[in-house]
């Protein structure tokens, strides 16, 4: 069976290497972009199983490359969890105007994400 | 006259010929009675048995569902501790993970500006809060000077004098300040929103503070890992600073750009 892949989008490196470090627990085959503009290039080029995705982050937010991805027949159905650092109400309901599937806030709790990720594509 | 009485006769004859076959016949009838209420008492006595034994059988039967049902709750009892065990596994594993990507992540940077980028990526991503200031502890000792900020207005936390407030109590005590939500007592205007202040220490001896504000609102307060952090962070935050500064001052006096 091949390994899902997963795109992890942040631009920072602390979050990224905590990210990693949970999704590695899970088996998954992990590609990483540093922004919003990086995530849609690597979208386009790897074809990911889910896209895990920060939201503020330079050259193109999270939600503006929620929104290219969503215009793109190649990226249209690929799930996407967004990581917020506020949970509020309007945040979460941004995110799902854009398109999210689904979302985390930070500090990211470990078990709570794979168990999102295993909801959206599987062990 | 004499056929009269040869009727009388054979009537006579035929009324005992019939009450002899009537009495034979309920004789008959009678054994036969008596032959089925035998064959129904040995049924009785049969079926009696049976019961006895599927009532036996019935015994055992709950005997050995209580005891499945018994084991059925012990394995469940036991699945369940094991499924508190893997939690706490899984939340002591992540919380190691925090831990080392924040030492990871301070001492791989020799750069001070990327360190203090550090600290507060640290701050935001594993503590949970995007208000925060670091200080350093001026060469006099008498006073913290602001040296990096993210989500404060800097001009109200430019400096803070020794011993002054909560943040300068930090200095003196050398311990972590942690709020437990109600406004202690000594606290400047400034530091209302304070949720933590940790003292920087390079060999034991106060080098400066990283004073943390409002949390996020969904975290609800701080826990065993971020207390960790706290202690983590007052070590090799401090290393990490002081380590930047050397390498500036090298750099500087080598003449090589940082």
């Amino acid at each position: 069976m091949t390994q899902k892949k997963i795109l992890v989008v942040d631009d920072s490196k602390t979050a990224l290497l905590m990210e990693t470090m949970i999704l590695k627990k899970g088996h998954y085959d992990l590609v990483t972009a540093a922004d919003g503009a990086d995530a849609v290039e690597k979208a386009l080029a790897e074809h990911p199983d889910l896209i895990l995705m920060d939201v503020v982050m330079p050259r193109m937010t999270g939600f503006e490359a929620l929104r290219e991805l969503r215009s793109r027949e190649a990226t249209r159905a690929i799930p996407v969890i967004i990581v917020t650092t506020r949970g509020e109400a309007q945040n979460v309901e941004t995110g799902f105007e854009s398109g999210c599937t689904d979302y985390v806030t930070k500090p990211i709790d470990g078990l709570e994400l794979l168990s999102k990720i295993r909801d959206h594509i599987g062990n | 006259m004499r056929k009269d009485g040869d009727d009388h006769g054979a009537y006579v004859r035929k009324v005992r010929e019939d009450t002899q076959r009537y009495a034979h016949d309920l004789l008959a009838d009678n054994e036969a009675l008596r032959v089925l209420v035998a064959s129904l008492e040995s049924e009785k006595l049969r079926l009696q048995d049976q019961v006895q034994r599927a009532q036996l059988d019935l015994a055992r039967d709950q005997q050995e569902q209580d005891r499945l049902q018994q084991e059925l709750r012990q394995i469940e009892d036991e699945s369940r501790r094991f499924s508190a065990r893997y939690a706490e596994v899984e939340q002591e594993n992540s919380n190691l993970a925090n831990l080392y990507v924040a030492s990871y992540r301070l001492h791989g940077t020799a750069e001070r500006q990327e360190v203090l980028t550090v600290i507060q990526e640290i701050v935001a991503n594993l503590i949970g809060s995007e208000e925060l200031a670091v200080y350093e502890l001026n060469p006099e000792g008498s006073a913290l000077a602001l040296i990096d900020s993210f989500g404060i207005e800097p001009e109200r936390h430019r400096t803070v004098p020794t011993g002054a407030g909560l943040i300068g109590g930090t200095v003196l005590s050398g311990e972590t300040y942690i709020s437990d939500g109600s406004r202690p007592p000594g606290g400047l205007p400034q530091e209302t929103d304070l949720t933590a202040c940790i003292p920087l220490k390079l060999d034991g001896r106060v080098t400066g503070a990283i004073a943390l504000f409002r949390l996020l609102p969904q975290k609800a307060g701080f826990e065993a890992v971020d207390r960790e952090l706290f202690d983590l962070l007052a070590t090799h935050a401090a290393t990490a600073i002081y380590c930047s500064g050397l390498h500036a001052r090298l750099t500087a006096k080598a003449g090589v750009p940082a």
